[in-house]
């Protein structure tokens, strides 16, 4: 049969090929939708996916994703979406935790809880609550986000960041493995570490599905303080140590420390200090906008604070004191590598939109890490760079 | 730096490579090198074919280049004093990298220590300023090496409260197989040295950690409860928590490893007991004392005698007792296992009656002494070195016993490492699919399988020839 | 001849848990496993008898205390060893002070010998070993085998401290620690009945801190004496001491330690009013050895290095050591090594 190129022809092929295109488009959809429920994607300032699913079960998560490799479809892991970290992802299929949301355990005998990835910060508080226990953050999103974030709080100080905090979990990695790793005791030797490399990885290496978390007893009593910055010293020196210790810088010059005791009501009745007092538990400010995270050396969170907010050129900067972390605003981002050959310590972009690179290391451990974990690198592409951009 | 594809069997000439690069004093060879060929775990005993010690991190990493890339299996060691035969020198063809003499202090900075990872745990803390102290101390803390505590992720009995040795690591410097070197860590996202804490040496080698510091407690406090029952004594630790303490420290001694104390150079004078609980609480002075009475309540109620040290002398002598629990084994055998298995703090009591049967049917003494608040228990199981029979015997109670707290939601090994010792549980913990994960990672970073081989992660057991080795690379299901 | 059966039976008790490697000064030095009391029990119990290790142990015993299980490594050392013919003729020579004398002056004429070089290097100038008892003494003044000959001004010192108050006979000779250490035990017998004899019942007041403790166990060989070291015989016996302004450090010798003898220097310099300024650790390894200063000098010297930086962070020039092995290793140093007697 010949085919001349006539306008009815034309169109025809157009047509064959537009079919073709969705049937391809469809294809892979349908096929998701047969292992998962599937959705409209995901249009935000911080990720953009075509279609979003919505697992019940872990299993569903390893099917999607082990789907996703096997057919070279990017994913991008999400939850509540309260504290997105890095550049923008564009994928094709948001994997949404929300469905996973059960706290399924909380043991006050051996002081850990047990949630699923998509159990929101606030119902596993209200959870704990009820026994008298606590976890020592005041993230507001999802236990995984949490754990993927690495959240860093005031609370740091003392009890340190999820890096510290989380036991052990269940995992899958990007082709579709789960993975139990670590457990929920204290204390684990017993093969690699892979859930804490996952820690603060923002689902690039791998997702969590359920998490062990060490927990507290909630103290009898929380004071907080305010006061001067001249008093960091004595605050971590001294005898009586705050759980939560911050300095707040600003750009026109001022400073504010804040700290919050925690302990029993007979201890804490008379504090000597001349930090201004009040009971109940104060918070650093949130920053918005444009952020900036620099990993300080640990103790040193409020020199590097100060240095870092005039080499940014930044608004407001946060030393959470004790976690190496200290986060700051600014206007834009003009002066991250300047910064970061000025400090000397990694500088982070943490939110907003930024045309370089976003975390200014690549170590080769990581790309190891990825090629073991995400062999057809479908998670998050973009999120972490193997290379110089 | 090299480019290599695969390594080359073929042309080198390691022993006068390996003297190039060190100098001739610093390679051991011959029945020398054998003091090298085994550790803390002394049911197996290897012989190394080489022995380096490199003075320096550009030693150590030209040392790893070359020998990765003609195929030469590699031991790194430190003190020698793992308790799971992590640097035992299995199959006679590793060459032991010591790194002893990259044991310097570089710098120290706010909360951060930086030193080398063959410097003794103790002097962390020596090295660091007055008012600071270095948390994580195993029992062997006087000569652990760092290195080998970051390998293990070494535990110690300040677990508790300030973690174990994971928690203690911000920064690592790290050499690949390929002798290429990173630092890795000390960022909130995308930490690079997570992984290498108890990796066993399988990853990579450290040639620099960086660790964090805490400023030392006010005060100190330590209340000792004597019970008649060991459920009890069980209880009491979860209680102690329920009363909002967050103790220092939880150790647990039972009937038999009092015994073995009181008979040795130890002797602390404990009360006669079923089981006793030291706990140790530190901070704030006034915290302190609430928390003290708030332990001695919980005890009382729990029918367990209090006893509160009423000099330093004296709490000194309490707690040298329960350091020594290990070495005190020694009136009773030289020679004895070491397990390490964790469980969930409400298990406690019931593994530790399965304990009590175990030893019954295999005929073996073994003491309990433990990181209570953790709920990792150590048995001790002495055996007669002369004997392989009393060996075989005394590792099979010992299996029983990982299995016994695997069931209970347990952990084959909390801070001692799987080595050589609990490599075969492996297969048991993990499933076939997420061993593969693990081979994964292994393959990632050592796709040539030189890096402390069949430690932690082994396919088929080594050749050795040895009856002890072919016993414990049983898979579990298997006949022996 | 080397005792291998008696050196593994001992050794039965080390469980190789490592905790005497940080306390080991070779192994401080060398950070190697060949050099560490584990690594040399653990070729005594192979038979490797000729392991390096095992000739460059200093005999300081640090180990014994660091071992949790009890291990008397000394004695280990004692028995795995096999003293070499540079090592007995150098046994006799200390045996003899006047032949220890003669033997120096032809080290520094330049002998042409390894342990001739070394002795030349490390030596002050010999003198005539001195010679001197009252008639029916009631009490020996022991002044070991390095003290007569080089440190003669201490040894009269000491003569005619005790004097004012004793009728004294003044012993040069050799207390077998050196040949005990490196496994002349036979012979270290000999030597110890051959003093015990020439004591004759007489409390000894030994000088040297090393000797003294040695010379307390010969009980364990089987002969009884009465020994009491200078500084243990002035505080126990509280002796009048003068008043001495003065700032110095205090070392401690290793065997004096584990005699428990070190207390006394203390409690003698704080009767005389001396500023001591206290090193970290002043049970630091001085690299002497007794013999091993000879016969090991690359290790020695490094095992110098060491103590030489703690005594320098005391800021003092002068250092107390009742024993003259280690008063040489601190004269190598650079510091001026004295002994109590000097004071008096």
């Amino acid at each position: 049969m010949y085919l001349g190129w006539s306008p009815s022809n034309i169109a025809q092929t157009v047509c064959l090929l537009c079919g073709f295109l969705v049937l391809v488009f469809v294809d892979w959809s349908d096929d998701l939708a047969r292992l998962v429920e599937v959705r409209d994607g995901l249009n935000v300032s911080w990720a953009k996916t075509e279609v979003n699913v919505y697992p019940e079960d872990y299993g569903q998560v390893a099917s999607v994703l082990g789907f996703a490799s096997a057919n070279n479809l990017s994913v991008y892991p999400f939850c509540m979406g309260t504290n997105p970290v890095g550049p923008t992802v564009k994928a094709k299929i948001g994997l949404v935790f929300s469905r996973l949301n059960s706290v399924l355990e909380v043991s006050p005998e051996n002081l850990y809880v047990s949630a699923q990835s998509g159990c929101p910060l606030t119902s596993l508080s209200a959870e704990l609550d009820k026994r008298g226990l606590y976890l020592p953050t005041d993230y507001t999103g999802s236990m995984g986000g949490w754990a993927s974030t690495n959240a860093v709080s005031a609370y740091s100080t003392w009890y340190g960041m999820p890096r510290e905090l989380v036991l052990g979990a269940k995992i899958c990695t990007g082709d579709g493995v789960l993975v139990s790793s670590g457990s929920k005791t204290t204390k684990f030797s017993s093969g690699y570490k892979v859930w804490k490399s996952l820690i603060g990885s923002l689902g690039w290496l791998g997702v969590f599905v359920e998490l062990y978390c060490r927990v507290y007893p909630k103290p009898e009593v929380f004071v907080s303080g305010v006061g001067d910055t001249s008093l960091l010293n004595t605050l971590l020196r001294g005898a009586l140590r705050p759980l939560c210790v911050w300095v707040v810088f600003e750009a026109g010059g001022r400073e504010a420390l804040g700290a919050v005791f925690g302990g029993y009501a007979s201890a804490l009745k008379r504090i000597n200090t001349s930090l201004r007092l009040s009971e109940g538990i104060l918070k650093p400010p949130t920053l918005e906008g444009n952020i900036v995270t620099v990993a300080s050396k640990k103790g040193l969170e409020s020199e590097y604070a100060k240095r870092a907010l005039s080499a940014l050129k930044g608004d407001v900067a946060i030393a959470y004191v004790g976690s190496g972390v200290v986060r700051l605003s600014v206007k834009d981002f003009s002066y991250v590598e300047k910064a970061r050959r000025l400090l000397g310590v990694p500088i982070i972009v943490e939110r907003g939109d930024y045309n370089g690179d976003y975390w200014g290391y690549h170590p080769a451990v990581l790309k190891k890490l990825k090629q073991a974990l995400d062999p057809k690198g479908v998670l998050s592409p973009g999120k972490f760079c193997l290379g110089h951009p | 730096m090299f480019i290599w594809n695969s390594c080359d069997v073929v042309v080198v000439d390691v022993r006068r490579e390996v003297e190039e690069i060190v100098g001739a004093r610093w390679v051991v060879e011959g029945e020398d090198a054998a003091l090298f060929g085994f550790d803390a775990f002394t049911a197996v005993k290897g012989r190394p074919r080489l022995v380096a010690l490199p003075a320096d991190e550009e030693q150590t990493v030209r040392l790893i280049a070359l020998l990765y890339r003609s195929c030469t299996p590699m031991v790194f060691r430190g003190s020698g004093t793992s308790l799971s035969g992590s640097t035992v020198a299995l199959t006679g063809e590793e060459v032991v990298v010591s790194l002893t003499r990259l044991n310097r202090v570089y710098s120290c900075e706010g909360l951060e220590i930086e030193v080398g990872p063959g410097l003794a745990n103790v002097l962390v803390t020596r090295h660091a300023p007055h008012d600071l102290f270095y948390a994580p101390d195993p029992s062997s803390y006087t000569v652990c090496s760092i290195g080998g505590n970051v390998s293990h992720d070494s535990g110690g009995i300040h677990v508790p409260k300030y973690g174990s040795t994971f928690n203690s690591v911000v920064k690592l410097r790290v050499a690949l197989c390929d002798g290429s070197v990173e630092d890795v860590g000390g960022t909130p996202y995308f930490n690079g040295a997570n992984i290498f804490v108890g990796s066993e040496g399988s990853l990579g080698a450290v040639l620099r950690a960086t660790l964090r510091l805490h400023p030392r407690p006010e005060t100190s406090r330590t209340v000792l409860g004597a019970f008649q029952d060991v459920a009890s004594t069980a209880r009491a630790v979860s209680a102690v928590y329920e009363e909002g303490v967050i103790p220092a420290a939880v150790e647990m001694m039972d009937r038999n490893s009092i015994d073995v104390v009181e008979k040795s150079r130890y002797k602390a004078g404990y009360p006669d007991c079923a089981a006793l609980l030291l706990v140790e609480c530190d901070g704030y002075t006034p915290q302190v004392e609430e928390e003290v009475r708030r332990v001695r309540l919980v005890f009382e109620r729990l029918g367990g005698k209090v006893m509160v040290p009423e000099n330093p002398a004296e709490n000194s002598r309490l707690w040298l007792g329960r350091k020594g629990a290990f070495p005190a084994m020694g009136v009773v055998s030289p020679a004895y296992l070491t397990l390490d298995s964790i469980v969930p703090r409400t298990e406690l009591a019931s593994v530790l009656e399965e304990v009590g049967r175990i030893a019954e049917r295999y005929g073996v003494m073994v003491a309990n002494v433990f990181h209570a608040a953790d709920g990792n228990l150590h048995p001790l199981i002495p055996y007669n070195p002369e004997s392989p029979k009393s060996l075989e015997n005394a590792l099979r109670a010992g299996w029983e016993i990982v299995e016994a707290s695997m069931k209970r939601g347990g952990v084959p090994s909390g801070e001692h490492g799987v080595g050589i010792e609990k490599a075969r549980f492996m297969h048991q913990y993990y499933s076939q699919s997420e061993l593969e994960v693990l081979w994964r990672i292994k393959r990632a970073f050592d796709p040539d399988r030189l890096l402390n081989p069949y430690k932690m992660l082994y396919e088929n057991p080594p050749e050795t020839g040895d009856r002890v080795v072919s016993l414990l690379y049983t898979k579990p299901w298997e006949a022996e | 001849m080397a005792d291998l059966k008696l050196a593994q039976q001992l050794s039965l008790k080390c469980v190789h848990c490592g905790f005497c490697l940080e306390v080991c000064p070779t192994y401080r030095a060398t950070r190697s496993e060949v050099h560490s009391p584990r690594g040399r029990i653990a070729a005594v119990v192979s038979g490797a008898l000729t392991s390096s290790g095992i000739e460059t142990c200093v005999y300081c015993r640090k180990c014994e205390e660091a071992c949790p299980s009890g291990v008397e490594f000394g004695e280990i050392m004692s028995a795995a060893r096999r003293p070499s013919l540079e090592q007995i003729m150098v046994h006799r020579i200390l045996e003899d002070p006047l032949r220890l004398y003669n033997a120096a002056r032809l080290a520094k004429m330049g002998l042409p010998l390894q342990v001739a070089r070394r002795v030349a290097q490390i030596t002050p100038e010999p003198t005539l070993p001195p010679e001197y008892s009252d008639p029916d003494p009631e009490l020996i003044l022991f002044a070991g085998c390095i003290a007569p000959v080089f440190f003669t001004s201490t040894v009269l010192r000491a003569l005619g401290f005790l004097r004012q108050r004793y009728r004294v006979r003044l012993i040069n000779a050799c207390c077998g620690l050196a040949h005990y250490a490196e496994g002349e035990r036979e012979r270290a017998l000999t030597v110890a009945q051959r003093l015990g004899d020439a004591a004759q019942g007489k409390p000894i007041v030994s000088l040297p801190s090393n000797c003294s403790s040695h010379m307390k166990a010969f009980r364990q060989l089987g002969v009884e004496v009465e020994v009491y070291d200078f500084p243990e015989f002035v505080e126990l016996m509280r002796l009048p001491l003068p008043k001495k302004q003065l700032g110095l450090t205090v070392h401690e010798p290793c065997h004096a330690r584990l005699a428990g003898l070190n207390r006394y220097v203390h409690s003698a310099l704080e009767r005389m009013g001396v500023q001591v300024v206290e090193m970290a650790d002043p049970t630091l390894e001085c690299g002497a050895g007794g013999g091993y200063i000879f016969e090991q000098p690359e290790l020695s010297d490094e095992i110098m290095e060491a103590k030489k930086k703690e005594v320098a962070a005391t800021g003092c020039d002068t250092v107390v050591s009742t024993n003259f092995a280690c008063s040489l290793a601190l004269m190598r140093m650079g510091f001026t090594p004295i002994h109590l007697a000097d004071l008096l």
